[in-house]
């Protein structure tokens, strides 16, 4: 072992000794000074994950306005006449919350979502479950602090639908794939048309786009009525965040 | 410039040391792979570092670390560096680390960290050596 050797390990354990028999005062003043300065790195990084995590929630809400004000202009739009005129009272009263979706359905993989938020979140059930101004369902069940959310992919979902073009109401319902139904034989309805929510619902507010018409078909043995099927605005399956009316 | 990456590892370590004690690891591998001067500098530096990201008893860890290392410089020659050899010396090393610090802290071992480092110890000190000296096993 060098002299040098000798004498560092001696001076840096005469410091040690010197640390450890500090009194309490002395110890906390030299742990703050001496943080100051060797944990200035450990700072400047947290210092910038904090940054992230900020931005992040910023990012969050203004997303969540963005929907807002996605929806708020497609009333805005109904209202001018893009879509037939319709009496409605226009309603910008309601919040819009992210939830990020935490889990799906094993049996019914893209007909139930579960998401991250709940009632300890103001979310009631039959809040209508959005990503932008499009619909992906609505809240079935609410716990505290997650809710499942049924989507417009499970069968027992319906929602009122019209056609923006030529104003013709029906409902929209999920069999084999996506169809408008009650769309009378001689009704105006053809493809590439869009399809957003009537506002004939308790749930919904209107001008929700649900999807464009992608094939209209004569029903086989049906004298009435005839098939649309639409292709929907968003695929339940891509989806891992979405918005929450409530 | 080896030596200035032990210091960048040491703070990038640092906040994650609570789970897997990275620092004893770093620790054991510069004093088996670097200078004895700088080895000893560098355990007492690491010490401190503990000493002041998780506050205890200012100057504990740095005590400690350095009558490791010193002890460790004196006979890593006489050990062969093979990998059941150095995860033995490891162990030894980390449970003398562990006692002698919790000891003289009055505080009960984590011994969850404890086992994870013993397990995570070889794997690490292959990738460090990996990273520095460019081969997964130095003999």
């Amino acid at each position: 072992m060098s002299r040098i050797q000798i004498f560092i390990f001696s001076a840096l354990l005469t410091i040690s000794l010197v640390f450890i028999l500090l009194n309490e005062n002395a110890d906390l003043y030299l742990s703050n000074r001496c943080a100051a300065v060797l944990l200035l790195p450990i700072r400047i990084y947290f210092n910038y994950f904090q940054y992230l995590e900020i931005s992040q929630k910023k990012i969050d809400h203004l997303e969540s306005e963005l929907s807002r004000l996605n929806i708020e202009n497609q009333m805005f739009k109904n209202r001018l006449g893009l879509l037939s005129s319709s009496d409605n009272t226009l309603s910008n009263q309601f919040r819009i919350l992210k939830a990020n979706i935490i889990g799906r359905d094993p049996q019914n993989f893209n007909g139930f979502l579960y998401i991250d938020k709940g009632k300890n979140d103001s979310i009631t059930t039959n809040a209508p479950v959005i990503l932008q101004n499009k619909i992906v369902g609505r809240v079935k069940s609410v716990f505290s602090d997650i809710a499942i959310v049924e989507t417009f992919e499970n069968s027992d979902f319906a929602i009122s639908g019209k056609d923006v073009r030529s104003g013709i109401y029906g409902i929209v319902k999920k069999k084999r794939q996506l169809l408008m139904e009650y769309i009378k034989i001689n009704d105006n309805v053809t493809i590439g048309d869009s399809i957003y929510t009537s506002g004939l619902s308790d749930i919904f507010p209107e001008g929700l786009l649900i999807g464009v018409v992608s094939d209209v078909r004569e029903k086989k043995g049906d004298l009435f009525f005839k098939e649309v099927i639409i292709e929907p605005a968003i695929s339940i399956n891509r989806l891992n965040y979405v918005y929450v009316i409530y | 410039m080896r030596y200035f990456f032990y210091f960048i590892l040491s703070y990038l370590f640092l906040p994650f040391n609570y789970i897997i004690d990275l620092l004893a690891i770093l620790v054991y591998f510069v004093i088996l792979n670097e200078d004895d001067k700088f080895a000893l500098i560098f355990s007492a530096f690491i010490g401190l570092i503990l000493d002041l990201y998780y506050p205890v008893s200012l100057g504990v860890n740095m005590f400690v670390l350095l009558i490791l290392a010193q002890s460790l410089v004196l006979i890593k020659k006489y050990f062969v560096r093979e990998p059941l050899t150095m995860v033995f010396i490891f162990f030894i090393f980390y449970l003398l680390r562990i006692l002698m610090a919790y000891i003289i802290q009055g505080r009960v071992p984590a011994w969850n960290t404890f086992i994870l480092t013993i397990i995570f110890c070889l794997p690490i000190i292959f990738v460090l050596q990996k990273i520095f000296y460019k081969v997964w096993i130095r003999s």
